[in-house]
């Protein structure tokens, strides 16, 4: 008996040898114009969140673009390279700032739908009793008109236009005065939101106008991000949720976008609209909705040994269906292109549309 | 992908003259078996991401157990068991993010769980008497993926909201075999081999026993069509268990008389 107690402990003690797990700190590469690309690429490479949906294939990347750098490759000649490299991801928020201020994205928001001022328009043309909420630009602290509110002429409809996703609602009159106009508006049939040349901002602004437009707690979709270098292992799904504030509009409500919907002004339309009372209207938006902040403790942005910082997205957004939009936009409920002859005199089509939707 | 179907072929072989094989000269023996199951991978690539730290997860295992003996010293044993295996991955707060940044919590985790049904063939040397029974083996296993769930706890905030909790998810392992354009896949097949030893003790109807065994896995996890980049860091699975069992004889020896005094000692086959 004594030996199989012997025996016991013995199989105990060795049984409860941890192994110390081991993890590797990646080597720095050297500033020179290989080292420079293998930084870049490797740096999407172990960060990039969307290898399982972008059908570039990365290891060609390398292939077709290694042989094009050696020891004497300049500085403007690498920059193109990265450039090329770059531009085939289909991650919007993908972004290479060179040492000189410049920057490359890659894709470009549509000029001739952006050069239109929309919002003077309709606030020449469409809506009664104007009023603004002024807010900074993101990253930067100029303060400019961030809301506009109003009611559409001769019409029981709400209008918000947020033209940029600044801090206008984290400043307390801005929020009383808000509160009350989504008050108000629940007597109106309904409530046009526009996000038109909205190219996002800040990821708690986006929270803070939702959450006018929800009641208790809701999910609007997922998030992912990666949690190991290999491509495609990814975090479980995270309910993304908003809390609805204390004033909430819930009746009839279209939200207008178009191609320079990016960011923060897409994510809303996303979460808005799996809600029955939401109607999306106008043309697919920029498809850059995997956001570049709030997360916080993984980021994507690093830099190559000469100084160049390279940002990318660094989760991925679902909606309810788990369906992702980044690279080809949010086609809305009702596609309506901007007619770019009409506005020339003070048409808005798609505001019209939204206005008899709401109106009937 | 040739080495694995010859491995489960020959698994296959041995099974069927394991089950089928009549003989006089031995004793079959069948059985229930299960127990703690401690597990890890070698290793998790999270290079990318600091202050990680890969641990080890808990685990069960539960399954039947045969053994053929031979004669008084040696006998094959096979087991068909279902095995808990996986891994956990911590992150600690980051000077760049610190734990002020997630109001001084804690750390965040991710978890694979991955339930393997294993087969290991298990040449045993033994050494019994009229009590108890000493037994240790070595031998190849396999072993099949057959469902698992990843799951997380991380301190993050809803997108944009104002408060920093906790988010966990637990969901099924998506199992993809065609994913890294087309080379790469889940590997749900693993052949490895298993050490262990134990002791029984030896009652009316059969045998109760205890031992510690450790699996050690040859297969990558996740396998390439092609050759593996040479970014990729192999995954291996690894495991110890520590099992109880239960053993009952079902085909007694018939031939081959042993010495007196062996007898006096050894009583293994006359008590069932």
């Amino acid at each position: 008996m004594k030996e199989s107690i012997k025996l016991f402990f013995l199989l105990i003690f060795i049984i409860s040898c941890k192994k110390e797990a081991d993890y590797v700190v990646p080597a720095g590469n050297p500033n020179t114009p290989i080292g420079n690309f293998d930084a870049f690429w490797n740096g999407i490479d172990q960060n990039y969140v969307f290898f399982n949906q972008d059908p570039v294939n990365w290891d060609n990347v390398y292939n077709e673009n290694r042989s094009k750098v050696s020891s004497t490759t300049t500085k403007a000649e690498l920059k193109e390279i990265l450039k090329l490299m770059l531009k085939s991801l289909i991650d919007g928020h993908k972004k290479i700032e060179f040492e000189d201020s410049t920057s490359y994205s890659g894709r470009q928001l549509d000029g001739t739908v952006l050069n239109l001022n929309l919002t003077q328009n309709i606030v020449n043309n469409y809506i009664n009793n104007a009023s603004t909420l002024k807010g900074n630009i993101p990253g930067t602290n100029i303060q400019s008109d961030e809301i506009v509110l109003g009611t559409i002429k001769n019409k029981s409809i709400s209008y918000i236009n947020q033209r940029y996703f600044g801090n206008a609602l984290q400043d307390l009159q801005n929020q009383v005065n808000f509160n009350n106009f989504v008050s108000n508006s629940n007597s109106n049939s309904g409530l046009i939101l526009d996000l038109r040349n909205n190219t996002g901002g800040e990821a708690r602004a986006f929270y803070n106008l939702c959450s006018r437009f929800v009641s208790g707690s809701y999910t609007w979709g997922y998030s992912q991000f990666r949690i190991s270098r290999n491509r495609y292992e990814m975090s479980p799904f995270l309910a993304e949720k908003i809390e609805g504030a204390s004033v909430s509009y819930l009746n009839k409500m279209v939200i207008l976008v178009n191609k320079n919907s990016a960011s923060a002004s897409e994510i809303t339309a996303i979460a808005l609209k799996s809600r029955s009372n939401v109607v999306i209207m106008g043309d697919t938006t920029f498809g850059a909705n995997g956001p570049l902040s709030d997360i916080v403790r993984y980021t994507g942005n690093f830099y190559l040994p000469n100084g160049w910082k390279v940002t990318l997205a660094q989760r991925i957004t679902y909606d309810l269906n788990k369906n992702i939009y980044e690279g080809k936009g949010l086609i809305p409920n009702q596609v309506i292109k901007q007619d770019v002859n009409a506005f020339g005199n003070g048409k808005d089509n798609v505001l019209e549309s939204a206005i008899k939707y709401l109106d009937n | 992908m040739n080495h694995l179907r010859q491995t489960k072929f020959l698994f296959f072989v041995i099974f069927v003259i394991f089950t089928t094989y009549k003989t006089t000269l031995g004793q079959l023996a069948v059985g229930i078996r299960g127990g703690y199951s401690h597990a890890w991978v070698d290793k998790v690539d999270t290079r990318n991401i600091s202050n990680t730290k890969q641990e080890n997860i808990d685990g069960f295992n539960l399954g039947a157990t045969t053994e053929y003996a031979f004669n008084y010293f040696f006998a094959l044993r096979m087991d068909i068991y279902y095995c808990q295996k996986g891994y956990k991955v911590t992150k600690t707060p980051t000077e760049q993010s610190p734990a002020q940044n997630t109001g001084g919590l804690g750390n965040d985790t991710w978890q694979v769980n991955m339930n393997y049904l294993m087969v290991p063939i298990l040449p045993t040397l033994f050494y019994a008497t009229k009590k108890y029974k000493f037994f240790a083996y070595s031998g190849p296993s396999v072993g099949y993926w057959g469902w698992g769930t990843k799951s997380g706890s991380f301190y993050v905030n809803d997108l944009g909201g104002n408060t920093i909790k906790v988010k966990s998810e637990t969901e099924n392992y998506p199992f993809i075999d065609n994913y890294n354009y087309g080379n790469q896949k889940d590997n749900r097949w693993d052949v490895g081999a298993t050490i262990g030893a134990g002791m029984g003790i030896l009652i009316k109807y059969g045998e109760i026993f205890i031992e510690g065994r450790y699996n050690h896995g040859f297969t990558d996890a996740i396998a390439f069509r092609g050759t593996p980049p040479p970014t990729h860091t192999p995954r291996y699975n690894r495991n110890v268990e520590i099992n109880l069992g239960f053993r009952r004889m079902i085909l007694k020896r018939k031939t081959r008389k042993k010495p007196v005094e062996e007898e006096e000692e050894f009583n293994y086959e006359g008590e069932y």
